[in-house]
């Protein structure tokens, strides 16, 4: 037992260790990468002085570059994964399902929406705040209504939830490709809502970081405070209840900020599928399944994927591969991976 | 959902359907003095009458059909022949770059109907008088095409192949145009047309208009100790390269396509990194984006020459979408924006 005790922080912290060193190297690939070829003694010399570590001369269309192009990338990607991470942690848990994601209920539907109409109606070429605004306005909409729905009498079905879910899904799927199909008559918006949709990271700015920096912080700051109920959810509500957790509202916050989370990261990255599915699964079979450190860890597992990703296809593929294609194509066959291990589960459902 | 939800939701989607802005702008486009009268420019491809050759009916004519793949970004050419039984008197133009080119050799009575795009400001110099005329169908009113009976309808080899299918079962005959994104190529389609109506003379007078009208204007251009190179960058950040029109425009005004110079073969999307890389002497956006605003304020693109000079101009998009004799008032046009007549 001593052993054990022992044995399993050293463990986490070994694997601490190694993502941190993933996602640093990814930071690193990402900031020295471009078309502009920039040293490697300009690069730190930059980054330092930007930080206020040094004071030296700096080139300043180099400065701009890497300070205000490929750091904010490289930030937002960590954010977004972070977020997709966590927010496939929670949803799992309280669905007590490893195949369920944030989209389960409609959520990313949402936020596509949301984001379509403000590039359809021509709010993103006024502001590049106006964009990620519509999106998270929208997944907060979705989740009010997913709830409305699945409540009845102040009681809130987790299978309603679902079911309500696939429907908003479908509904909001159905409504994105109607703005599409009255977009096509313009062909620049139709490619830029299609782009977006695919995922993209291109083009990230400070602001874009400004938005899911507040919604990934405050999110998991207040799911922290959850994070044991999550734990007590998971076995189940019953007994929830009579460990004294208060089941209703301890769901309901957590969905709140799975939703912030999601809606935050898709507003700035758009659709990217399935890490919010794959991070939690992967670091769950590693750290077990105790949210505590599975969310940490599910988060960061969730930036390196989104950071690789990114590299993947900007350096590697250099055609019109988007990273959430990317994401799916990986994230496809690992759900048909789970759906073929839990198929015996399901059969007796 | 109760009726009132319902009609609700429904109220939500055509709010949306009818919130988009639709801007009215003039097809003339005086954004600056271009070296040639526009006004006058555009009627002279307007309207071209030639010499009338009747080499007799029914004829086969034989052709080369130039074919643009998206997918592989390869051109092909085959030769093919068509019969026309008698002079085409009803004829039904499909795609806008077809109707320009009707609209100037072609007697105005025997154009039977409009594709929609013809009667839009945004991809269309001929809106005004299409929309006068009042025979406009869309692009899918197949039903409505038949139901014409025309003689003859002109399709481009983009055209959606079940609308082509339908056609074929209707027995409604049409020919299918190649590609048009190069002036020689837009000549070798105006001389095409010009056999399949029986309006060979117009079509040869139409050439030696535009000919004659790109002669002009080369001749106003200034000579520069180096050409300019231009930038045409669309919303999302997408380029257009070498098969584009817009390299043609470049070419008639003796400036540099950028995204050509840079490889790009059809359209490709960059980032503002590789914009400043590439660094053009002049960025053109379409009108009807906000390009400039968001190109001016951004920080990586404060060091790039065209934003520091404050040379990037909104062009209104149906001068870059152009693919008929028009193309020529578009390379006027820019050819006043680049060289700041």
């Amino acid at each position: 037992m001593k052993d054990e005790f022992r044995l399993l922080p050293n463990k986490e912290y070994f694997l601490l260790i190694i993502l941190a060193g993933i996602l640093l190297l990814g930071f690193f690939l990402e900031i020295s990468s471009g078309d502009w070829k920039i040293g490697l003694d300009n690069l730190f010399k930059i980054i330092f002085t930007k930080l206020g570590l040094l004071s030296t001369d700096i080139d300043q269309v180099e400065a701009t570059i890497v300070w205000d192009g490929r750091m904010p990338r490289v930030l937002v990607a960590f954010l977004v994964g972070f977020s997709l991470g966590v927010a496939g942690t929670i949803t799992q848990g309280i669905f007590k399902n490893p195949m369920a994601s944030p989209g389960v209920i409609g959520i990313d539907s949402g936020a596509a929406l949301g984001a379509v109409i403000a590039i359809y109606l021509g709010f993103s070429a006024i502001s590049v705040l106006a964009l990620p605004l519509c999106a998270i306005v929208f997944s907060l909409i979705t989740l009010i209504c997913v709830y409305l729905i699945a409540t009845s009498n102040g009681h809130t079905s987790v299978s309603t939830l679902l079911l309500a879910g696939i429907a908003l899904n479908l509904i909001f799927g159905a409504l994105t490709s109607f703005v599409i199909s009255l977009s096509t008559r313009e062909f620049d918006v139709g490619r830029v809502i299609i782009t977006w949709l695919m995922g993209d990271l291109n083009n990230r700015s400070w602001e874009h970081v400004q938005i899911v920096f507040p919604t990934t912080a405050l999110a998991l700051l207040g799911t922290t405070f959850f994070i044991k109920d999550l734990n007590i959810l998971m076995i189940d509500e019953e007994t929830a209840a009579n460990l004294g957790v208060n089941t209703k509202l301890s769901r309901n916050a957590l969905l709140l900020f799975s939703s912030i989370q999601t809606g935050g990261a898709i507003a700035v990255s758009g659709t990217i599928g399935f890490v919010g599915l794959i991070a939690p699964h992967i670091m769950r079979s590693i750290v077990g399944p105790d949210n505590k450190k599975l969310i940490f860890f599910a988060g960061l597992l969730g930036a390196v994927f989104i950071i690789y990703a990114d590299l993947f296809v900007r350096l590697i593929v250099k055609v019109d591969l988007k990273i959430g294609i990317l994401t799916s194509l990986m994230g496809g066959p690992f759900f048909l991976y789970l759906l073929v291990k839990y198929r015996k589960r399901f059969e007796y459902m | 959902m109760t009726i009132k939800e319902i009609a609700a939701c429904a109220c939500m989607i055509l709010l949306i359907a009818a919130c988009r802005p639709q801007e009215s702008r003039d097809n003339n486009g005086t954004l600056s003095p271009a070296p040639l009268e526009m006004s006058s420019l555009k009627e002279a491809l307007s309207y071209a009458r030639g010499v009338v050759q009747d080499n007799g009916w029914p004829r086969t004519i034989k052709y080369s059909y130039e074919m643009y793949d998206f997918k592989t970004d390869t051109f092909s050419l085959d030769d093919k022949t068509f019969n026309m039984k008698h002079k085409p008197l009803r004829i039904v133009p499909h795609a806008v770059g077809v109707a320009d080119i009707l609209w100037a050799i072609c007697p105005r009575e025997r154009i039977l109907s409009f594709n929609e795009y013809s009667a839009d400001p945004d991809f269309s110099f001929i809106s005004d008088e299409v929309k006068k005329s009042g025979n406009i169908f869309r692009s899918k009113q197949t039903e409505l095409i038949i139901g014409l009976n025309p003689d003859i309808v002109f399709t481009v080899f983009y055209s959606d192949s079940s609308f082509k299918d339908k056609l074929k079962q209707a027995n409604v005959p049409f020919f299918d145009l190649g590609y048009f994104g190069t002036i020689s190529s837009i000549e070798s389609q105006i001389l095409l047309i010009g056999r399949i109506i029986g309006e060979e003379g117009n079509a040869e007078a139409l050439i030696k208009t535009m000919n004659e009208k790109i002669a002009a204007l080369k001749k106003k251009l200034p000579q520069m100790k180096a050409p300019l190179r231009v930038l045409y960058f669309d919303e999302g950040g997408y380029i257009p390269g070498k098969s584009s029109n817009f390299t043609s425009i470049c070419e008639l005004i003796n400036v540099i396509n950028v995204g050509e110079e840079k490889g790009i073969k059809s359209w490709s999307q960059i980032d503002f990194e590789t914009l400043l890389k590439w660094d053009p002497d002049i960025i053109i956006v379409p009108e009807e984006s906000k390009l400039k605003e968001q190109l001016m304020t951004n920080k990586i693109l404060s060091h790039a020459k065209a934003v520091r000079e404050n040379k990037i101009y909104y062009v209104p998009g149906v001068y870059l979408r152009v693919d008929s004799q028009f193309i020529i008032l578009s390379a006027n046009l820019l050819a006043g924006i680049v060289y700041e007549r």
